[in-house]
């Protein structure tokens, strides 16, 4: 690669978040240059697969026109898990069929796609180059090392994902703590569309999220989900890394997927389906205090690399905030552009633009989520207790009688629940207030 | 503990699916000074890929780099630093198709 001293931007990593923020820029008429390391754009994105379509749908509706979407959901549900049981609430809503709030997709593809969009607006996407460094004047980011070779632009974008490499050089992630990541691990399993949509009770074309928590994760924080994608489904579990590290257990984590896999409400979905992919990812999950500062002087930080995903419990948000996060980064950087260069503005205006907008609004509503969602009895004993009386509740004994309603409620409210329960239920509640 | 049925898929399996170009030169260090003591081997348990293995002849850990999906877990997880991770050089490593 030539050096080229007239970069204006140079982003790293061509996932959502690069790719977006590629696509402004280069609208805009600046010269960019997004650098990857994989061996094609986006080759090292995995995500669960969901992207919320209308946080997106005025700032990205020129990008993601003809994106490489799998299903709009219109299905969703939640079950909680014993070791062999289990037990849901499911919407089927058929008012969702012409105006999806979700789809699901196959992050891989979708990046290939989104690339080629950002490349036909004149941005260079580069695949099979890895940034091994920042390069600084000062206190300023001018550019990156690619081993003894400096590429210098006006300003740097570092998407590099939840890892970022560069955020940790910068001393924007100065620590890195266990219990602020979860661990995804995620199979894709082909399966013909007629046989999803049979399984899933869905009208042709529709898609279904189905998340689960309580013993698949064996105790951990965390749960395991399904999505319905055009011929195959994605199938994972996520543990948070911080009780994975104390997680004292003879069973390695991958084990959890595959005794996910097989269990006896979970197999039949599956059945005669083909494993085409194996994944595993980290996920940010530290939530509002653990964000980093979004930037220096001269580098932005986007998407997973700024720790932008919001967890909680029943919705799990990254995609939507990678995309609007590259936005706002672009629009700061052409504002920047067109005044006067100087990169502390950019990175001012770039901050004061995040608080404005739902990313930081949200990820900051929902601040006590993580203390919350890592509580051990979220995922032991209320999940088990609550099946154990739903079990009693439809049994009919010997005799032929069955529990009374109200034994059953206060069973609920004084054994199941306590004090301890019903403080743990108002706190769940109250989670974004 | 077997907690899964017959039939279930084995680690080596899956690894062997995916799209994984091997660099000859190995992107995971393990200091064997660090790892030798320590009481946990947490990065055994907590690797998707099964890449940490214990040698307890020669009381040895050792990885096997190439299965390496790149999620970073060993990194994070080893609290005393034994490990140290970098992405594959560039090209190389895992190509996720689908994602």
């Amino acid at each position: 690669m030539s050096t080229n001293d007239n970069l204006d931007v140079i982003i790293v990593g061509a996932g959502l978040a690069g790719l977006a923020c590629a696509y402004e820029t280069a609208s805009a008429g600046l010269q960019v240059a997004v650098l990857e390391k994989g061996e094609v754009a986006g080759s090292k994105s995995l995500s669960g697969g969901r992207l919320y379509l209308e946080p997106v749908s005025e700032l990205c509706r020129e990008f993601l026109h003809d994106a490489l979407f799998e299903r709009p959901v219109i299905s969703e549900s939640i079950t909680i898990t014993d070791n062999n049981s289990s037990m849901s609430f499911r919407l089927d809503d058929n008012e969702l069929q012409n105006r999806p709030n979700s789809v699901t997709v196959l992050l891989g593809r979708l990046n290939q796609r989104l690339a080629e969009k950002a490349a036909n607006k004149g941005a260079m996407v580069l695949p099979q180059q890895k940034v091994d460094n920042l390069l600084f004047e000062k206190e300023t980011v001018v550019g990156v090392k690619i081993g003894s070779e400096e590429l210098r632009a006006r300003v740097v974008v570092a998407a590099d994902g939840v890892l970022s490499f560069l955020a940790e050089e910068a001393g924007l992630r100065p620590q890195r703590p266990a219990n602020s990541y979860g661990l995804g691990i995620k199979e894709i399993i082909e399966l013909k569309n007629s046989c999803i949509e049979d399984r899933f009770n869905l009208p042709p074309g529709k898609g279904a999220s189905r998340l689960f928590f309580g013993m698949i994760t064996h105790g951990l924080p965390g749960g395991g989900f399904i999505y319905t994608n055009s011929d195959s489904l994605s199938v994972g579990i996520v543990v948070n890394l911080g009780a994975l590290s104390n997680w004292k257990s003879e069973t390695e984590v991958w084990e959890l997927l595959e005794a996910f896999k097989s269990r006896p409400d979970i197999a039949p979905l599956l059945a005669g389906g083909k494993t085409v992919e194996y994944g595993a990812h980290l996920i940010p999950e530290g939530g509002f205090n653990a964000l980093p500062k979004p930037g220096l002087p001269g580098l932005l930080l986007v998407g997973d690399a700024a720790g932008f995903v919001l967890n909680t419990g029943y919705l799990l948000r990254g995609m939507d905030m990678a995309l609007i996060s590259g936005v706002l980064a672009a629009q700061s950087i052409i504002k920047t552009h067109q005044k006067n260069g100087d990169p502390a503005f950019c990175l001012t205006n770039y901050e004061q633009s995040l608080k404005e907008s739902f990313i930081y609004k949200q990820i900051e509503l929902y601040k006590k989520a993580p203390d919350l969602l890592t509580l051990d009895r979220m995922y032991k004993r209320y999940p088990q207790n609550i099946i154990q009386l739903t079990r009693e509740l439809f049994h009919v004994d010997a005799s032929g009688k069955n529990t009374s309603l109200w034994n059953a409620c206060k069973k609920f409210m004084f054994k199941i629940l306590g004090l301890k329960g019903l403080r743990d239920l108002w706190r769940f509640m109250r989670m974004d207030s | 503990m077997a907690i899964y049925a017959d039939g279930f898929m084995k680690i080596k399996e899956k690894i062997a699916i995916c799209s994984i170009k091997h660099h000859e030169q190995s992107h995971i260090k393990i200091n064997v000074d660090i790892c030798k003591n320590c009481q946990t081997r947490i990065c055994i348990i907590a690797c998707p890929a099964h890449l940490y293995t214990f040698e307890s002849e020669t009381g040895k850990l050792i990885v096997d780099h190439t299965g390496c999906l790149e999620c970073g877990t060993c990194m994070i997880i080893c609290s005393s630093k034994g490990i140290t991770w970098k992405y594959p050089e560039a090209g190389y490593g895992i190509y996720y198709r689908y994602g």
